[in-house]
């Protein structure tokens, strides 16, 4: 098993073995896609594919399992959006709401769309994410001739957010042994609870930050010109091939979109 | 011998403080010479350490006099690259030390930014796993190490660059005694096979003097005592300065009329048991002394918490706690120790209700914790973090101890009362008014345990009371929660310190891998070096020291001191 940011993943799975450079795009790809297609079909089958892969590339379902009070969260932020905010014409109105929005047949089928957009996000990028090292994002963005020091940030402030967490529990915990109830009351008493795990977060956060600053100075970070790297990446052919696939794909689904109008909402049927 | 670091009248302050931090230092450390730095929080070792390294002044604002040389190179004129060649430093947290996620990028990433060849890179990585013994570690997670082999993980980085000097602050005062032995073996084979210059900045006095060629004390950023060893510890009178346990022992036999030469000061249990044979320390055992095994002085009857075939499993499948079965009564002073992830916080989270068994049963004054609300449980089990910095979220000392009273809907006269009574009992009245995070470590450790004081529960927990306290700090939580025991309040402590546990426990619970080794009296857990062996915990030097003079273990050196004769 191979430690990643978030899990340990199976040594073997195909994935892992990508070249960093690919992890990034198809994060990037994933992403983008869910971003210019807008027509709710092809999200679907987007999802479906994601969903299948999981299995495929042996990574575990239960990922997506954690997010699940965060997506759940959401999916209500952009339901109660639409549904109550939203003016979008359609041939059936349902409800026509004081303040002057209404529901139509569209708004629920634009929320659903939106939804799925979404969770296209969560999916995708739980995925990719579930197998990425600090080494991917170093050496998948200086691939891209992004500066090392920025590449080693990036992957710095995810290896950090396991600290982050430990903290953010055990500050929890003791609120909780001094009598904080953070399951009961209503949203605001809950919000100022929370709130209250800022400061002490934020104060370990710098002192962690202070003592990182001086560890990199010692271990030489920034201190010379020149600098090399214990990994080379050359890209495989398959690599190669991926990549082509993956820009085809961006540039088939904004042609599809902006020419063709196939992935415009709701793109059912298909125009 | 040349001497590789001068430190010339160096004064130093930071650009925040108005007062000198370092005051005056002078100091000449010889090529291969290994010096230990003690001194109470707030002396200045670690600001001396970062001068060294160079890290003060190139990287850190402030204000300095006088100067330090590396190899006689000003660290002012000199580039931190170019004095990062010769000084490697760790430090105290070895998580934080890490900045990637395998053993073999940590290493690389310093050769990396040295901008040495791949093949270079290779060697020097084989190079310093194999003197680190952490060969076979190469694509493991830093984090996912032992606290010893994560030190020995930051070591491996740091000798990798071969430098000729390296500075150790504080890295064994996170471990157990495993990972503190892991490490002073890595010191002193750095010492013997690549003759490095070695600063080491500890607490641990008895292992200290094992290794240090010269020990040198800091107080209020002066040096305030230097020397050899012997030469240190040599006509001490009451100077506050933490002893190995056998030198306390001797010097409180002088006084006492037992030692007839006063040339030779005892550092270690061989040092001591070689004077007596010589007859230069005479000590025989007073007749009619009997150390009870079996049973502790005090009886406690009364069950409040009750462990019942307890097990507990992590979502992710770990299996930390195994049919655990354990009573606690009332009044009682427990100590629960054992190696890292033997399970102990977990079995502390267990007692406090923060989590529910997944077998068995947790009883806490009678009721099962799964029926029981925490914010209940909280006035009668009182927790206190290891790190202070985990529980004081609130605007100041006055708000922080009132945080807890207000939740349970306490009038504001009432909590007046209450906060004010425990501020002044643990010294901290002046600073009502002081946000928590501008107070000295040792404040907001005690003001931790105020928190939990005021809520004056009937239990009160304490993770590792005195780690990265000085000897002085650590004697006087541990004398307030002596005191509230005695007043009969439960005391439960999780440590590593077993001069700790010796000293106040009444009853120790050793654990490895979720399951109890042992729940015993103190003396006999202490008197069973097989089964301390076991979990590579050692029991205290007085403790090791009576048992081979008198085959009795004796706890403290006060006890081994009542029982010599006349």
């Amino acid at each position: 098993m191979i430690r990643t940011f978030f899990l340990h993943v199976e040594e073997n799975s195909p994935l892992i073995k990508l070249h960093p450079l690919l992890k990034i795009l198809l994060l990037l790809t994933i992403n983008l896609e869910a971003w210019i297609i807008e027509a709710p079909l092809f999200l679907l089958v987007i999802i479906l594919a994601l969903l299948i892969s999981y299995k495929l590339l042996r990574i575990p379902l239960s990922r997506i399992a954690k997010f699940l009070v965060l997506a759940v969260v959401i999916v209500q932020a952009i339901m109660f959006s639409y549904l109550l905010g939203s003016t979008i014409p359609g041939t059936v109105i349902y409800a026509k709401l004081p303040w002057g929005t209404y529901i139509s047949d569209m708004t629920l089928l634009y929320t659903f769309t939106v939804i799925l957009r979404f969770l296209t996000m969560l999916i995708g990028s739980t995925l990719i994410l579930a197998v990425m090292r600090d080494i991917d994002i170093i050496y998948g963005l200086k691939s891209l001739k992004i500066p090392f020091s920025f590449a080693f940030m990036i992957s710095l402030a995810f290896r950090m957010s396991s600290i982050f967490l430990n903290d953010f529990f055990k500050i929890r915990d003791a609120m909780i042994l001094r009598g904080t109830n953070f399951s009961s009351g209503n949203v605001i008493d809950k919000a100022r609870n929370y709130s209250k795990l800022a400061v002490p977060l934020m104060v370990l956060g710098v002192r962690r930050m202070v003592e990182l600053s001086y560890i990199l100075e010692i271990k030489g970070l920034g201190l010379r010109k020149r600098r090399t790297f214990l990994y080379d990446f050359p890209l495989k052919p398959y690599d190669k091939f991926l990549i082509i696939f993956l820009i085809t794909l961006l540039t088939i689904s904004i042609i599809g979109k902006f020419f063709w109008k196939i992935f415009t909402f709701p793109g059912w049927p298909f125009i | 011998m040349k001497y590789v670091i001068e430190v010339k009248n160096l004064w130093w302050k930071y650009e925040t403080n108005k007062d000198w931090v370092l005051k005056n230092i002078n100091l000449r450390i010889k090529e291969g010479e290994f010096i230990g730095i003690i001194g109470p929080s707030g002396a200045g070792k670690t600001t001396l350490c970062l001068c060294i390294s160079g890290i003060i002044p190139h990287s850190i604002k402030g204000f300095m006099k006088g100067k330090v040389e590396i190899y006689g190179k000003d660290t002012r004129s000199t580039t931190l690259s170019d004095l990062i060649e010769d000084v490697g430093v760790v430090f105290q947290d070895p998580d934080v030390q890490f900045v990637t996620m395998r053993v073999i990028d940590e290493i690389a990433f310093v050769l990396e930014n040295q901008g040495l060849d791949r093949n270079t890179m290779i060697e020097r990585i084989n190079e310093a796993l194999s003197l680190t013994g952490m060969l076979g570690f190469e694509n493991k997670n830093p984090l996912e190490l032992s606290g010893g082999q994560k030190q020995r993980v930051a070591i491996a980085s740091m000798i990798a660059r071969r430098p000729k000097i390296m500075i150790f602050d504080e890295p064994t005062s996170d471990l157990d005694p495993l990972g503190k032995k892991e490490i002073y073996s890595i010191l002193s084979r750095l010492r013997r096979e690549h003759n490095l210059t070695i600063i080491l900045v500890c607490h641990d006095i008895e292992e200290l003097v094992k290794y240090a060629d010269r020990i040198i004390m800091l107080k209020n950023g002066m040096i305030v005592r230097e020397g050899p060893p012997h030469e240190f510890f040599k006509n001490i009178r009451g100077d506050h300065i933490p002893l190995p346990q056998v030198t306390d022992f001797y010097y409180k036999l002088l006084i006492k009329g037992h030692v007839l030469n006063q040339n030779s000061v005892p550092l270690t249990i061989e040092e001591f048991l070689k004077l007596a044979k010589e007859g230069f320390i005479n000590i025989n055992m007073k007749r009619g002394v009997s150390i009870n095994l079996t049973s502790s002085k005090r009886k406690h009857n009364e069950v409040i918490i009750s462990l019942r075939n307890v097990s507990y499993t992590y979502p992710d499948g770990t299996n930390a706690i195994n049919g655990v079965n354990i009573d606690i009564s009332r009044g009682e002073f427990l100590a629960i120790i054992g190696p890292n992830g033997s399970g102990k916080t977990t079995l502390l989270k267990l007692i406090t209700g923060i989590i529910k068994p997944t077998k068995g049963s947790v009883k806490i004054f009678g009721k099962d914790s799964r029926e029981l609300n925490i914010s209940d449980i909280a006035f009668k089990i009182g927790f206190v973090f290891q790190n202070p910095d985990h529980q004081l979220f609130c605007s100041t000392v006055y708000e922080e101890c009132a945080y807890a009273l207000r939740n349970a809907g306490l009038s504001e006269n009432e909590i007046r009362r209450k906060v004010r009574s425990v501020l002044k009992e643990l010294g901290l009245s002046d600073l009502e008014n002081v946000p928590p995070y501008f107070l000295s470590k040792g404040q907001r450790q005690r003001l931790a345990l105020a928190t939990v004081l005021v809520m004056e529960p009937e239990v009160i927990i304490v993770d590792e009371p005195t780690t990265g306290q000085d000897y002085e700090q650590s004697r006087y939580i541990m004398e307030l929660l002596k005191e509230l025991n005695n007043r009969g309040k439960t005391i439960i402590i999780v440590t590593h310190d077993m001069k700790l546990v010796a000293e106040y426990a009444e009853r120790v619970i050793v654990l490895k891998n979720g399951k109890i080794l042992a729940d015993a009296p103190t003396r006999e857990i202490f008197k069973n070096i097989k089964l301390l062996e076991r979990i590579s915990l050692t029991p205290p030097q007085i403790t090791l020291l009576t048992l081979k003079l008198f085959k009795v273990p004796m706890l403290t050196v006060t006890e081994a001191l009542s029982s010599v004769g006349d």
